[in-house]
């Protein structure tokens, strides 16, 4: 049994008297100890449903709309107020991008790191606390841990706050960390740093990552399996050697076309989906990809496209992936 | 002798002061950008590549005189922007735009469209209302934007949108070079590659010279004909923008490339990481300013710095081992 399900999960919002579906009927499964990858760009609902899983949609705009979030078989969304926060932080741990809203800036770094501890895990010893945290900072490669525990947030580079909250994030030994885009706001050179961190933590602990970013690159280089979101409904679901090799859904394929790489040809033109997503207020009734899309056909703006299985543990949602796949009507802009 | 270039940086150099204690006084200073120099052609792109603090940015401000320069010359066309008066840099604002990261900071929201885009001409005295409101209407078309936008509001649009209007305004008057900082970086892939075929077109088409700053060198490289890499206020190396990938000289060039994550699973290649976080600009490492995190540095690398020597033409390095590095 996958240790997480997210099955048909539907997300609503109320702005000014109307209600938007933010995230429609996504489905997909985490496997203990895997990292799955959840890519995508602004607005196509990835960190809303990361938000989700934890409990955490903005109150009261936010809700579940429909569907499941079932954690070792245990739905979420139902459970009680006190068992929801014992697995939120015990079971099921967040980093974010900007580690300065998750951390109090007026509180030193061992004294929050502590208090994960106490929050948690009951009634410990002053000096074990503190011998665990020690051991924290040492375990996420903090340099001179010591003196990092008597410091403040501000005081700490991008870098080191990022190991501070997974140092938080592990102190109660996690079975899933979800990480929302958690080196976007890097440098490309600590990026590194922290990306080789978290692999590292997975194979010492075992833990589940879902990891969730708007960089392909980063995907390729941590995931074992990659979910595609488009305007908050999934576009494809694969293995990522799969996903890289032979991507059907015309938006992935769009996307992966549109990187520039460092083997290019400088001054070229790059190959370009044209337009824009359709704005929350104006989400069409089809496909959402319909309006960028080169196979676009009638049945695309009348019917939303189900998921399918394009091959085993390969999904997609496109009623055109057939074409698609064989790149037939491939003229992506430039 | 070769004709000069439009542009010639010599030696430029911006240091800001840090103030503390009870009245202020100067503590310190911030070597944001030390002993700079690059020539730039028209039509041409030269891309600043590095890291957060390696002083990309601060070129391309101090270039245009938003700061004020510690040291160097700016030669445009022959003159020097950092002695230029009032008069003088006015008409250089003509020549010379600036394209920033998140173009809703430097449009004002409470202007529509047409009236920023006829701004320029107004500020300028060219042309009639009539005119004026004729050429807002083609900009927004040359960006690929409806000439209808000139009607609305600047928070109507997406950031990609709002990009294309930022670089309607800075061709308004026809410059012959535009500084591109951070200029697609916040912008979602699939829009950003729209931006930049944009301003490959424009380029060609306007024969625009380019000073392209990111910390993307993926983006850098496929924009630039020539590349600086920066690390704590300088540069560290230069060369084409084909050659900085398939042969970086400079050990902090290498691990930057090494470091970009490849979208593709089944690429092998070993990986240099860094150790450590880059050091503060306001006390730079002494010697070498890469030597705290370089693997190959030696003894004195530490107390000897190393200058930007040229390898080969349009390329060199400042490295005291770089050819025993491979």
């Amino acid at each position: 049994m996958p240790i997480l399900e997210i099955d048909q999960l539907s997300i609503a919002f109320d702005t000014e008297g109307d209600v938007v579906t933010v995230v429609d009927r996504v489905s997909f499964d985490l496997e203990a100890g895997e990292t799955l990858g959840v890519v995508g760009e602004s607005g196509c609902g990835k960190s809303v449903t990361a938000l989700s899983i934890m409990g955490l949609l903005p109150k009261p705009a936010g809700r579940i709309q429909g569907g499941d979030v079932r954690f070792k078989g245990e739905s979420l969304p139902s459970l009680a107020p006190e068992r929801m926060r014992d697995i939120r932080g015990n079971r099921i741990a967040m980093i974010f991008q900007e580690p300065m809203t998750a951390l109090n800036p007026v509180h030193r770094v061992g004294r929050q790191l502590a208090e994960t501890y106490t929050l948690h895990q009951g009634e410990l010893s002053a000096d074990v606390v503190h011998r665990r945290c020690l051991g924290l900072l040492e375990q996420v490669g903090i340099p001179a841990p010591e003196q990092r525990l008597s410091e403040y947030p501000h005081q700490l580079s991008g870098g080191m706050r990022q190991r501070v909250m997974i140092a938080m994030a592990l102190a109660s030994k996690p079975d899933i960390l979800i990480a929302d885009e958690p080196t976007t706001a890097l440098d490309v050179t600590i990026q590194a740093q922290i990306l080789e961190l978290l692999r590292d933590l997975q194979r010492e602990t075992g833990m589940a990552i879902i990891f969730i970013t708007h960089d392909l690159g980063v995907i390729a280089e941590l995931c074992s399996r990659v979910v595609v979101m488009y305007a908050g409904r999934m576009a494809e679901q694969a293995g990522i050697e799969p996903l890289f090799a032979h991507p059907v859904h015309p938006y992935t394929r769009g996307l992966l076309a549109s990187i520039p790489r460092l083997e290019d040809t400088p001054k070229t033109l790059l190959t370009t989906i044209p337009g824009v997503v359709p704005s929350i207020e104006e989400l069409p009734s089809g496909c959402r990809f319909a309006n960028r899309c080169p196979y676009v056909k009638d049945l695309c703006s009348r019917e939303a496209p189900e998921l399918v299985s394009a091959s085993p543990g390969h999904r997609v949602a496109c009623h055109r992936w057939r074409e698609a796949e064989a790149g037939t009507l491939e003229n992506w802009g430039s | 002798m070769a004709a000069e270039p439009m542009l010639r940086v010599r030696g430029l150099t911006k240091h800001f002061p840090v103030r503390g204690g009870l009245f202020l006084r100067t503590t310190g200073h911030v070597h944001a950008v030390d002993d700079v120099s690059f020539d730039l052609d028209v039509g041409e792109t030269v891309g600043l590549v590095g890291e957060s603090g390696c002083g990309k940015s601060t070129v391309g401000k101090t270039l245009l005189r938003l700061h004020e320069p510690t040291a160097g010359e700016v030669l445009f066309e022959g003159r020097d922007i950092t002695t230029m008066g009032r008069r003088e840099l006015r008409q250089l604002r003509r020549d010379i735009q600036i394209i920033l990261q998140d173009p809703f900071e430097s449009l004002n929201a409470r202007h529509t469209v047409g009236k920023i885009l006829e701004e320029p001409f107004v500020i300028h005295r060219i042309g009639t209302t009539q005119e004026r409101r004729r050429w807002a209407g083609e900009l927004l078309e040359r960006v690929g934007l409806s000439p209808a936008a000139a009607s609305r509001f600047p928070h109507e649009f997406s950031g990609g949108q709002r990009q294309r209007i930022g670089i309607a305004r800075a061709i308004a008057l026809r410059p012959k070079l535009i500084v591109c900082d951070e200029a697609v970086s916040a912008l979602d892939v699939s829009i950003q590659s729209q931006i930049i075929n944009l301003l490959l077109d424009l380029q060609r088409e306007m024969h625009l010279a380019l000073i392209f700053i990111a910390h993307d060198l993926a983006v850098v490289k496929h924009v630039s004909d020539r590349i600086a890499v920066m690390y704590l206020g300088e540069v560290v190396e230069t060369a084409t923008a084909k050659d900085i990938y398939a042969s970086p000289r400079h050990p902090y060039t290498q691990a930057l490339i090494s470091a970009i994550p490849l979208p593709d699973p089944t690429a092998d290649r070993d990986r240099i990481v860094l150790v450590g976080d880059v050091p503060s600009p306001i006390d730079p490492p002494s010697g070498c300013r890469f030597h705290t995190r370089c693997r190959h540095a030696r003894e004195d690398c530490r107390q000897r710095k190393p200058t930007l020597d040229t390898v080969r033409d349009g390329a060199s390095v400042a490295c005291h081992y770089w050819r025993g590095l491979g």
